[in-house]
This record gives structure tokens, C-alpha cells and sequence, in this order.
């Protein structure tokens, strides 16, 4: 018990994060503001090659925190355990707090995908990745996050919806909830007979950390791009989010296109002003 | 596991990789996710590229200070 409290403690006083890139590492470097940064483990080479700039950064007291993208959780294939050995090894050599990846899956027929692609919301399919994350959670010494993700398509005959699955995927793992924001409001957008992610629903006590980004409107479709200025809709989901729950870290994704420094700054203000509405309105018994 | 549901996977991956529908999927989401991944190949490759000329030039180096 003491054990959770402590990592409880820890993740509360995440705060203000964003992705670290190579592209973006003298930005980071001179904000003062930033309690986390997060980090893709399969861009780092090897858990002994981290950028000298992030360790600088570990050194100043920001956490960072290893991210996957290619563990595929969702696959029901026998379970990667070098992959995880290494991004467990990450974790511990960048003293991470925690570990993240997405309810996914990546490959198939020994096939990559190169992409995160939604898993069916069957029974089936949710036994394959509670199996996955406690096979992954007996590796790692830290606490696991789950993330959802935005697709653009939907499995047929879906036996449960969105926010169903999640919690169930939670309850019966025991893992953190990586709430990605703008993929709430992606799968919205696209998917909307599928229940989508409704604030009210999900574990709001099991979330560790949650991601914002920006995206475009393309032939018919959202897409979550993590080139463009997180918009409006995504903000005012951080507020409505802050108004329920006291979020323990709030980071910001870019991936391409990046934009000038003063850019980066506005934006990064607009995701923490939104954060300060949402919380002015919640009740003072609330977290 | 599922032998299934692992069926199912690899055949959604193939469909997306070749630009095909499977059955009982809607086609907007499918070709739109396909157009993704081959942009992500793309970007993949031209970063391959890239590292490996940039591996030319660090062998150059090299050997241009090996000279002397």
C-alpha cells in the first residue's frame, strides 16, 4: 500500500508536459514551467543512448516518461517480451515514474502495420489485451498507462461500446488510464455511432496523465495529426475534464510541422488556461 | 490467444497494406487509414535514406582524418 501511495503522490505533481523531440529540444530546454516530459521509446536507439538533452532535463527534476508505440497490446500473437524487457529497461535507466502505450495493435500475419490500428470491442479480444498489460505490468517496476487511441474506421459487430470496454479493460488490468483528449474528440468526429468516450463514464480516478494535440478536417474524416494547433473543441474537452477531476499532468503532442517558439508558447498557455477555467469550476471536494 | 481473432488481424493488416476492403468494414475509414500508412512508409524510408547517407559521409570523415 505504501508502494502505491507513494507512485499516487508522485504522478499527482506531473503538471505541465509536452513530447520531447529532437526538433523542439531548446524550446523545452528553456521553459521553466514543464514538470514532464514524455518521451517515444523506440526513438531512442537504446536504453543507454538517451539524449544528453534529456538527461539535462532529468536533472533539473522533470520527470520523463517512456512511451511505446510498438508493444501492440491489442495482438493476438504471443506477447513481445524483448520489446518490453527493453522499454522496461528504459523506464528504470530514465527513473520514469511510469510507463505508457496505446490499446492497440500494430502488426498482424507477420505484417507491420506501421501504425496503431483499433481493436475489435469484443469479449475476445479484451481477454487478449488483459492478458497482454498484466504480462507487461509483471515486467516494469513502475505503474503501466493504457491509452486510447482515434481511428478512422470501426470493427464490425462491436459487442460493447467505447467507454464499456475501456472500463472493463481498467477494472480487470489494474492499469493507469493515459486519457488522450484529442482522440476523444477524433473518434467523436468519425466514429460516432460507437458510443465515443464520454467524460462522465470512464475511470477519471485511474488517469495518470492525459495528452491534447491538434489535427485537420480531410475528405470527410478528422485527423489527428499532431501537426496543427490543438483546436478549440480539444480545449474546451481539457475544461470540461478539470472541472471534474484534478488531472495529474497535461501534456502537449507535436509531431510535425513544428511552429515557432512564441507559437509553441501561446499554445502551451491556451492547454493551461483551460486547465485553470475547468478547475475554478470544480467543487471544492473534488480531488 | 485467439486463433480467430488473430486470423481477423492479419487479415485487416494485409487488406490495409494492399489498399482492400474486408468484409463487413466501411471503405471511407479503410482507404483513409491506408493513405496513412503509406505515408508513414514513405516518411520511414526517406529517414532510412537519410541515415544511411549520413553514415557515408561519417565513414568520409573518417577516413579524410585517418589521412592526417
Amino acid at each position: 500500500m505504501r508502494w502505491v501511495r507513494i507512485v499516487t503522490t508522485s504522478l499527482s505533481t506531473l503538471g505541465l508536459g509536452i513530447g520531447w523531440r529532437p526538433e523542439i529540444a531548446h524550446f523545452i530546454e528553456t521553459r521553466s514551467d514543464l514538470g514532464f516530459v514524455e518521451v517515444v521509446a523506440e526513438n531512442v536507439s537504446a536504453p543507454y543512448s538517451v539524449p544528453p538533452a534529456v538527461d539535462a532535463l532529468r536533472e533539473r527534476g522533470i520527470r520523463v516518461i517512456p512511451h511505446g508505440i510498438s508493444l501492440s497490446l491489442g495482438s493476438a500473437t504471443p506477447f513481445d517480451r524483448t520489446r518490453m524487457k527493453r522499454l522496461a529497461t528504459l523506464a528504470r535507466r530514465l527513473d520514469a515514474p511510469l510507463v505508457s502505450e496505446h490499446i492497440a495493435f500494430v502488426r498482424g500475419g507477420g505484417a507491420e502495420a506501421g501504425h496503431l490500428l483499433p481493436v475489435p470491442r469484443t469479449r475476445e479480444q479484451l481477454d487478449v489485451l488483459v492478458t497482454n498489460i498484466r504480462a507487461a505490468q509483471a515486467m516494469l517496476d513502475v505503474p503501466l498507462a493504457v491509452e486510447n487511441i482515434a481511428a478512422l474506421f470501426d470493427w464490425p459487430s462491436a459487442e460493447m461500446d467505447d467507454a464499456t470496454f475501456l472500463g472493463e479493460l481498467i477494472d480487470q488490468t489494474g492499469a493507469m488510464l493515459l486519457l488522450d483528449l484529442a482522440n476523444v474528440h477524433a473518434n467523436a468526429r468519425n466514429l460516432p455511432a460507437n458510443g465515443g468516450l464520454l467524460l462522465d463514464q470512464l475511470p477519471l480516478d485511474r488517469i495518470a496523465y492525459v495528452h491534447v494535440a491538434g489535427g485537420e478536417e480531410r475528405d470527410g474524416l478528422y485527423h489527428d495529426t499532431h501537426a496543427h494547433r490543438t483546436s478549440p473543441e480539444v480545449l474546451e474537452l481539457v475544461e470540461q475534464l478539470a472541472a471534474r477531476v484534478d488531472v495529474p499532468g497535461l501534456m502537449l503532442e507535436r509531431d510535425e510541422h513544428f511552429p515557432s517558439d512564441a507559437e509553441l508558447s501561446d499554445e502551451l498557455l491556451d492547454i493551461a488556461s483551460a486547465r485553470s477555467r475547468g478547475a475554478a469550476r470544480r467543487p471544492a471536494h473534488v480531488g | 490467444m485467439s486463433d480467430e481473432l488473430r486470423a481477423a488481424q492479419a487479415k485487416l493488416v494485409a487488406s490495409l497494406l494492399d489498399d482492400r476492403v474486408p468484409d463487413g468494414f466501411e471503405a471511407k475509414g479503410i482507404h483513409a487509414t491506408a493513405a496513412v500508412l503509406r505515408r508513414k512508409r514513405r516518411t520511414r524510408d526517406r529517414a532510412t535514406e537519410r541515415s544511411r547517407f549520413v553514415r557515408v559521409i561519417d565513414r568520409l570523415k573518417e577516413w579524410w582524418r585517418s589521412r592526417g
